[in-house]
């Protein structure tokens, strides 16, 4: 029962990094935006969704008792919001360090605030008793721990299948271009930075999304949860991955989220000296990992897709029968 | 006479002491394949990125069609009918051929998030429409076979090529090409110039040539402007030009 519980718990965690994941591969692997501002953005959709839907407490803001559902679209408008202070920062032409530095320096001054307010946040002490879904249909906390899982691979799916349905556009055809080259998108006629605020906010949401559903996993949540190693893991998890495939977040999240739990099964069996410094060993082994694959195959477990939008006509298509040539081609001017 | 599409008056670009573009005036007019030499350093891609919005203009003014466009941002002046090429190719190495193309198209409807989800079909429809329309110019340049790689993969003259025609899908008023004729060998020059005629005399599509390479030009431009040190040295038929002797000293030294 017990590692059978683990693995359950293992699964949601997969499962909700690789939400997360999903939702930096809109940033960089789709406009090639140096986002790094994941774990301020997690912690925001984390502390709305929890003071949205925690009982009223007289220590601290809210307590709105709300029910879950409106905690988590709570926390993603919040997010998409909050996220347009990233702007300043993208409105430079690709600059990569500058932007990545304001995104640091923004996820850092949002983890400080939640140290500091004491009245928001409830400051270190953190906020607990976040009230899980469904919590009160079953007793048992095993069976219930299967149905959050449900819940959370529910919500993976409806992302993935939106992300995908988004991205697989000219819509996602402009992002890629804007990765490629932002200089020829806006001599074709693309706003670049108005695209860029689409992704980051879209982007946003989805990592508020992510913070919360982690909140109602935990049911307790300090600032000391969103540190900014989270956010390269996540990164680590895109890489791995394959930037700009969203089937390859599930699977880097899997494999990264392995890398991460098995050290903590490994402490059994290693000698004292080394299990004290097991933190240390999670990120020898998860930089191993993301080497061993970038040796494998460059371009992540799955390499992104070379076409972008899915409405293109490819199977059986023969540039032959498509419409008559608009200009003769044999008549060849020399003159 | 026909009409001016694109007039520029008195453009002055500084940079800090430089006087890179120092009061240009030009009149393109509808149907011309107007040519602008000059030595390296005369100021020509800087008065290009001024036309197209990459720099801002310190003075002068802009017409395209008679409305001003000095001041827009590029993509704004992009859907007014300006087209340009750059002086060093650019793909957009990770995307097919064909996706370059279409990305030029104009009024997609699926670059609005939600369109695609709410009107798939309609979406789809018009992405088929410019599909074909891409494969079409794709054709023309003898690139078809290539249309689902990656542009990274073609060779540096069909680059050229591919970027020739991504300026023409979005049917622009006036196309301005950025020294098109350079590391493209001389067959390959020959058939650019051709196509360049070709769009010209079919659709009467108007250009504006930035070169080097005199033979390229004089075959192909008239009128032909000169350009050197910022300032237009004069403006004439190929024959003039030719055999103006203040164009013969700056090219040859003298």
């Amino acid at each position: 029962m017990g590692l059978l519980s683990f693995v359950i718990f293992f699964l949601t965690l997969v499962a909700i990094y690789a939400i997360l994941s999903i939702g930096i591969n809109i940033n960089w692997g789709g406009t090639g935006l140096f986002n790094v501002s994941i774990h301020g953005m997690m912690l925001i959709g984390a502390y709305t969704s929890a003071i949205l839907t925690t009982q009223p407490t007289g220590t601290r803001f809210g307590g709105f008792g709300l029910p879950f559902i409106v905690g988590i679209l709570g926390a993603m408008i919040v997010t998409g919001i909050v996220s347009l202070c990233l702007l300043p920062f993208a409105y430079r032409l690709k600059d990569l360090n500058y932007f990545a530095l304001g995104c640091l320096g923004f996820a850092e001054i949002m983890r400080l605030i939640a140290v500091q307010e004491d009245g928001l946040t409830q400051g270190p002490m953190g906020i607990g008793m976040i009230p899980q879904p469904l919590r009160n249909l079953i007793a048992s906390r095993f069976l219930y721990d299967i149905l959050y899982l449900i819940i959370v691979i529910v919500i993976l799916i409806i992302v993935y299948f939106l992300v995908e349905k988004i991205i697989k556009t000219p819509w996602g055809r402009v992002l890629r271009s804007i990765r490629e080259d932002e200089k020829v998108s806006r001599s074709l006629g693309k706003n670049v930075f108005g695209y860029k605020i689409q992704s980051i906010v879209i982007a946003s949401m989805v990592f508020g999304l992510g913070g919360a559903l982690l909140a109602h996993l935990y049911t307790y949540i300090t600032p000391n949860n969103f540190e900014p190693i989270y956010t390269f893991i996540i990164w680590i998890m895109m890489i791995t991955g394959g930037i700009g495939n969203n089937l390859g977040m599930i699977v880097g999240a899997a494999i990264i989220r392995l890398a991460w739990e098995g050290t903590i099964i490994a402490v059994d069996y290693l000698p004292p000296v080394l299990a004290t410094r097991m933190g240390d060993i999670r990120l020898f082994v998860i930089g191993v990992v993301l080497i061993i694959v970038m040796l494998w195959s460059p371009s992540g477990i799955f390499p992104e897709n070379k076409r972008v939008s899915r409405f293109l006509k490819i199977s059986n298509y023969d540039i032959n029968k498509s419409a008559n040539v608009r200009r003769d081609l044999n008549e060849r001017d020399s003159s | 006479m026909s009409e001016t599409v694109l007039e520029a008056k008195n453009i002055k670009k500084y940079f800090g002491g430089i006087k890179a573009v120092d009061g240009v005036s030009l009149a393109i007019n509808d149907g011309d394949i107007t040519g602008l030499i000059g030595p390296n350093g005369a100021g020509k891609t800087t008065f290009f990125k001024c036309l197209t919005g990459f720099e801002k203009i310190d003075k002068g003014k802009v017409w395209l069609k008679g409305k001003r466009i000095d001041g827009l941002p590029p993509y704004k002046i992009f859907h007014k009918g300006l087209s340009r090429t750059f002086q060093i190719t650019k793909q957009l190495e990770k995307m097919t051929v064909l996706e370059n193309l279409m990305l030029a198209c104009k009024g997609q409807l699926g670059e609005t998030v939600w369109n695609n989800l709410l009107i798939p079909t309609k979406v789809k429809k018009q992405e088929h429409k410019f599909q074909e329309e891409a494969i079409k110019l794709l054709k023309l340049v003898e690139l078809e076979n290539m249309w689902d790689e990656l542009a990274a993969s073609l060779s540096g003259g069909q680059k050229r090529m591919l970027e020739f025609v991504r300026t023409e899908i979005a049917e622009p008023e006036v196309i301005l090409l950025d020294e098109p004729s350079s590391g493209v060998n001389p067959g390959l020059k020959e058939s650019l110039s051709n196509y360049i005629k070709k769009f010209n005399r079919e659709d009467n599509q108007t250009f504006l040539v930035i070169g080097h390479d005199m033979n390229f030009i004089m075959n192909l431009c008239d009128p032909i402007y000169v350009m050197n040190q910022g300032k237009i040295l004069m403006k004439g038929t190929p024959g003039e030009v030719q055999n103006n002797e203040d164009v013969l000293d700056i090219y040859l030294g003298r």
